[in-house]
């Protein structure tokens, strides 16, 4: 689901309203805030029309049984995030009741035709069945309300002027029911085709990544296959056996992309041995803390990729005699840290010379702090921390 | 050792070539002598000497031979015993457990045979002047172990120092780290901190439950098959006399 910047975080709205969930919950909020204003509209008639009504007792059990059908509904659109349908068609026969009833308790007033509050909550009634009905049904729904109001054309003994007004009525029944229908079912289509549109892009983008990495991932593989052949032909050295090791890594996390599986496992230390490999060339001390320390692989791998930036910097640059990568942990913490002993930099000068921006900021996506001290002529330490959440009891590791 | 002079080495390795190659890699050192076995170390004249650098491993040309040489961590309480050393290890063996066993048993360094010429150079000066080097390898590996089976023993002191250097900080580093003025205190948390878990396994250890010191140690470095025969229990079981220094 596409994420609205900007839209605010209720009820899951910030992921956006751009698709069919979304039309349902939007209808969801408008009944909401329609039937709202209803149910206190009605009140407010009945409390100012007070000892006008020639059934007191029956007006309340009406307007009680609609407010509470109303608030079911309301309920239950909230719990499903859609009008269901059963709910609507419960508060279309309570609405038809109350408009057969009206005449009964209903005073009679020429000079306050607003008074009769049955009337125009119905309308919402019709709209609220035209939202979830089939087209017949929800036609059938707005005559039978249409229907119940003109019962007082038939028992009322009405003025002329509230006679004009239900025949008005019948106006904003059809109008709501019909608007209602067609717009809804406007924004359903339109959501369902920006569905599909979306679900296309995606299956196109993934196939396009796929292509992408293909070719450099069979480049690699070549190139892992060649320079494996040049080493049994000529005797490995460190250095060509460290690259050797680093072209199929890659080639390997550039295959594990394309399959869409995680680059890293879950085990920091354990991945870290991996680069083991890739470094013969160095003088490494990897001393490791095998303390079943679980991180999310995406942030394992970032740790990962942050060592290997570090440890390539060594290469090019430190000229070390002493590489040291750590990794240890507590009960609320870890810590993974490279030191060479090479020839350092002016840390306040030059932040970041070791560890590009880029790689520091996609730890601190994770949460991670990144500290870098450096002094010329005196070494490096590039110290990468952060908090987790304790998954295993501090066992003895394997070996050592 | 003079200051500003080169410290004087005695090498005692089964492979004559390795005095002769120290020399031309570690010009910073002055290899005084050299011997194939302990016994003829100690059976030589005294050769004045700041640091003996010992190979853990003495008997390739004497394996099929009627008696085995002295070697391993027996070889290093026979030379402190002797009044020779302080000694240094200078093993191919990488085994980070092994070469704490042998600081265990009384060696004041302990240096792998691929180590550049700096490296070993700063061993050795180090150990010359009194000082015990701990590996970053080694410091890693006795933070674990004392972690597994002595959490809390190490004072905070000792175990931050262990966790820098295992970190692979230096002197300087450590001690800004732990925030004391004298950069010569660090050495002395190592130490003691290398000496209180040697002690802590020692304290377990009794003829009667069977158990000696530095026996887990023993079991870790002998289990990694690199070690066997190398780490001997009787060696770890007391304290050695680390205050002994170099004969001239």
């Amino acid at each position: 689901m596409a994420r609205v910047a900007g839209w605010p975080s209720v009820w899951g709205v910030r992921d956006g309203l751009l698709n069919r969930q979304g039309v349902e919950r939007a209808t969801v909020g408008a009944t909401a805030a329609l039937k709202t204003h209803n149910l206190l509209q009605m009140v407010v008639v009945i409390v100012l029309t007070r000892g006008e009504s020639r059934r007191p007792w029956l007006e309340l059990a009406a307007a009680a049984v609609f407010a509470v059908s109303g608030v079911v509904l309301l309920v239950a659109a909230f719990r499903a995030q859609r009008l269901p349908r059963a709910a609507v068609a419960v508060d279309v026969v309570v609405a038809v009741s109350v408009l057969l009833l009206a005449p009964l308790f209903q005073s009679v007033d020429p000079s306050q035709p607003w008074i009769d509050w049955p009337l125009f909550v119905a309308f919402l009634v019709a709209a609220e069945a035209s939202a979830c009905f089939s087209a017949v049904q929800a036609s059938a729904a707005t005559l039978c309300l249409m229907g119940s109001a003109s019962s007082w054309l038939v028992w009322g003994s009405l003025p002329a002027a509230s006679r004009q007004m239900i025949f008005a009525s019948f106006v904003p029944f059809v109008a709501f029911a019909a608007v209602s229908y067609v717009f809804l079912h406007y924004l359903r289509r339109l959501a369902a085709l920006a569905d599909a549109r979306a679900e296309t892009i995606r299956m196109l983008e993934e196939e396009r990544t796929r292509r992408v990495l293909h070719t450099p991932y069979r480049l690699l593989n070549d190139l892992a296959q060649m320079l494996r052949a040049e080493g049994d032909r000529e005797g490995a050295q460190p250095t060509s056996q460290a690259r050797l090791a680093e072209a199929v890594a890659s080639a390997l996390e550039i295959e594990s992309i394309v399959r869409g599986t995680d680059p890293a496992s879950s085990n920091v230390a354990a991945d870290l041995q991996r680069l083991r490999d890739q470094f013969v060339d160095l003088p490494m001390i990897m001393n490791l803390e095998d303390a079943g320390v679980s991180l999310p692989p995406e942030a394992v791998y970032r740790i990962r990729e942050a060592v290997r930036s570090a440890l390539q910097n060594v290469r090019l640059h430190a000229q070390a005699t002493e590489v040291v990568v750590y990794a240890s942990a507590d009960r609320s913490s870890w810590v993974v840290s490279v030191h060479d002993d090479g020839r350092g930099f002016d840390a306040t000068g030059q932040r970041g010379v070791g560890l590009s921006q880029l790689v520091v900021a996609a730890l601190e996506e994770i949460g991670a702090r990144v500290r870098i001290e450096s002094t010329p002529g005196q070494g490096t330490l590039i110290e990468i921390s952060g908090d987790h959440e304790w998954t295993m009891d501090l066992a003895p590791a394997s070996s050592s | 050792m003079d200051d500003g002079s080169r410290p004087r080495v005695v090498v005692v390795d089964d492979h004559p070539v390795i005095a002769t190659g120290l020399t031309c890699l570690v010009p910073q050192i002055e290899v005084v002598a050299s011997f194939s076995t302990v016994e003829d170390f100690l059976c030589a004249p005294p050769s004045p000497a700041d640091v003996v650098l010992l190979d853990l491993q003495l008997d390739a040309d004497l394996r099929a031979g009627p008696t085995q040489p002295i070697m391993g961590t027996a070889a290093i309480r026979r030379l402190l015993e002797q009044g020779k050393g302080p000694v240094v290890v200078y093993t191919a063996i990488a085994e980070e457990m092994l070469l704490a066993a042998c600081l265990a048993a009384g060696a004041m360094g302990a240096v792998t045979k691929n180590a550049p010429g700096a490296t070993i150079a700063e061993v050795i000066r180090i150990v010359a002047q009194g000082n015990m080097w701990v590996d970053p390898a080694i410091a890693g590996a006795l933070r674990r172990y004392a972690q597994r089976r002595h959490a809390g023993a190490l004072s905070p002191q000792q175990a931050n120092a262990l966790r820098y250097r295992g970190q692979g900080l230096k002197q300087q580093a450590i001690a800004d780290k732990i925030g004391v003025s004298d950069p010569e205190v660090v050495y002395r948390y190592l130490k003691s901190a290398v000496q209180k878990i040697a002690d802590l396994d020692g304290g377990e250890a009794t003829e009667a439950n069977g158990k000696h010191a530095g026996a887990h140690i023993d079991e870790v470095a002998q289990r990694s098959g690199l070690s066997s025969g190398l780490v001997r229990w009787t060696d770890l079981q007391t304290r050695p006399d680390r205050s002994t220094r170099r004969r001239r």
